[in-house]
């Protein structure tokens, strides 16, 4: 019940939802960059939502799968193949012992998710089988994957139910710019009027500087309140820290717990995926929503996603019912 | 109780905020508040820090309103008597140019000597407020005022694993590599955070740390054969 890492790709490693509990002791929570993504690739394989994953950055790996197994691949999407074939993304396949995959250049999006029914079995490591790089601690030897890795499964059923209905429309990733809906962070409030104003209506830049651990944005310097220094307190995924030179940086899954910089807004959970999805140089415009505004935006989420867990529910033509299956075995002898 | 502001931060967490300040007293509320809201399922993470309580929250479960709501009666029923003995945890530390690229620069901007500010920084017992930042990275309270420093204006990009600095009133130590924008002043040989240790970590918030200045032959003795080495703890009456 493995796979093998024949090439590990630009940056791929094991991830899940991360380590929310620990940042009490300084750690920091890691998971996902693209919670919605993650969520998706789980349901295509019938997994729990917790399940460990792949997360593969613009280039993806090679690897091979040690038994018959059903896989998934969400987010980003781009070229795939399996054993020289096209390969899908958005849609449970079965693939079996032996067999290849080779996931290239990702082109729509900038990170996918490969999920494996029953998700990838390396050992949990304070509640999360998450990577973290930074700290080289838990995921596969606390780093990114390489030519060479076996990688535990958790099961070696390549049975799922509804098999056929299991596919998904992947989403179109914007190219050029995205806009981010934000709610006011915690020191929202200290920056001047103006500043508050030019933060929504300027464009910013992701420079090169953007990684898991957060984007640095350029285009803009916003004034940063003289209010003395600022005692460190907790960070938020998509919190957006405006540190002394003025250049606001988007803290995502690798950010350190704590940070002492002013923090003008926080990125709307919902648009989290649009960040995942960015790549350096794209332009990036803020717009203002209330904390309320955004806590609905997730309960639609929420009932889409039960709406789409429906959908890939649904009995299917390749889905043969017991007593049909039955008699056509039956008809054989 | 003290004043304290709650501050919607996310959509999915509020703050808990007392006064700017470094206050045993607004610790002791903060450490007996993220007890006594452990319990609650809403409550996806609780996250300390000097003066704020980051209450996350599940925005499918619960609301802000109720969140709110459940914060201000847990912190009105409170108990808040305070610890008598503390631990006291020494960390051997080398101040030097080499290994704080910042000590002539701190020492300048506070207009003392060198040896001054390493006597000043060396003084006290500091208590451990909050972990936070990096995995183990203590905050420390207790620092002399006369020696503090603000940030860098743009952080480091490679801050070495033992790094002690300081940042505003705050002085720490760094037990991973880590960007960061912390004055450097000093190095400790000790690794304060190792995953494969059975141990991770050597202190725990609410203990107190003393730094013992230490030269950089013995630093080096230090590091090359760090199990020779019994870290030196001691136990100390609160004095009030």
């Amino acid at each position: 019940m493995t796979l093998t890492i024949l090439n590990g790709g630009l940056l791929t490693t094991v991830q899940d939802a991360g380590r929310l509990t620990q940042q009490a002791s300084g750690f920091g929570v890691a998971g996902v960059m693209d919670p919605w993504a993650f969520q998706l690739a789980n349901l295509l394989v019938a997994n729990s939502p917790q399940a460990a994953v792949l997360e593969i950055t613009s280039v993806g790996p090679t690897l091979q799968f040690n038994q018959n197994c059903v896989i998934a691949l969400t987010g980003a999407t781009g070229q795939a193949s399996l054993d020289g074939v096209a390969f899908p993304f958005y849609r449970a396949q079965l693939v079996q012992a032996g067999q290849r995959l080779a996931i290239k250049q990702l082109t729509n999006g900038l990170r996918s998710y490969l999920a494996v029914a029953g998700g990838i079995a390396v050992p949990e490591v304070m509640g999360s089988r998450a990577t973290s790089t930074r700290y080289q601690l838990g995921g596969f030897h606390g780093r990114t994957l390489q030519s060479g890795d076996v990688l535990p499964l958790a099961t070696d059923t390549a049975y799922i139910p509804s098999y056929g209905s299991r596919q998904l429309t992947a989403p179109t990733y914007a190219t050029k710019q995205i806009t981010v809906r934000v709610t006011p962070g915690p020191q929202f409030d200290q920056f001047s009027t103006a500043v508050q104003q030019a933060f929504v209506q300027r464009a910013f830049t992701i420079s090169d500087a953007a990684d898991r651990m957060g984007y640095r944005l350029t285009g803009n310097q916003l004034k940063v309140p003289q209010t003395g220094n600022l005692l460190s307190e907790g960070t938020f995924f998509g919190g957006i820290q405006v540190p002394q030179n003025g250049e606001p940086i988007i803290l995502l899954a690798d950010r350190q717990t704590t940070g002492g910089y002013p923090v003008i807004a926080v990125v709307a959970s919902i648009d989290l995926p649009l960040l995942a999805q960015a790549r350096p140089g794209m332009t990036i415009k803020f717009t203002r929503i209330t904390i309320e505004a955004a806590q609905q935006l997730l309960q639609k989420q929420q009932q889409h996603l039960t709406t789409l867990t429906q959908q890939v529910q649904r009995p299917s033509g390749h889905d043969l019912s017991p007593r049909i299956a039955a008699s056509r075995i039956a008809r054989l002898f | 109780m003290l004043p304290y502001e709650l501050i919607p931060a996310s959509d999915q967490a509020l703050n808990v905020t007392f006064a700017n300040q470094i206050d045993p007293q607004i610790n002791l509320i903060i450490s007996r508040l993220t007890a006594a809201l452990q319990p609650h399922s809403e409550i996806t993470a609780l996250l300390p820090a000097f003066r704020t309580l980051t209450v996350f929250y599940q925005p499918l479960l619960t609301s802000l309103a109720q969140i709110k709501e459940l914060v201000t009666t847990t912190i009105s029923e409170l108990d808040l008597q305070p610890n008598k003995q503390v631990k006291v945890v020494h960390i051997p530390v080398c101040y030097t140019p080499e290994f704080g690229p910042d000590l002539t620069h701190v020492a300048a901007h506070a207009k003392i000597s060198v040896t001054e500010l390493i006597q000043r920084h060396t003084q006290p017992n500091y208590l451990i407020y909050m972990l936070g930042f990096l995995p183990g990275f203590a905050y420390l309270g207790g620092l002399d005022p006369r020696i503090a420093m603000p940030r860098l204006a743009s952080p480091r990009a490679t801050i070495p694993a033992g790094a002690v600095g300081i940042a505003g009133e705050q002085t720490g130590m760094y037990p991973v590599v880590s960007p960061g924008g912390w004055q450097l002043i000093g190095r400790t040989p000790l690794k304060l955070f190792a995953g494969q240790r059975a141990q991770p970590l050597l202190y725990q918030a609410g203990d107190y740390i003393h730094f013992d200045a230490i030269t950089p032959s013995e630093f080096k003795q230090i590091a090359t054969a760090p199990e020779t080495y019994t870290l030196q703890i001691t136990q100390e009456q609160v004095k009030d």
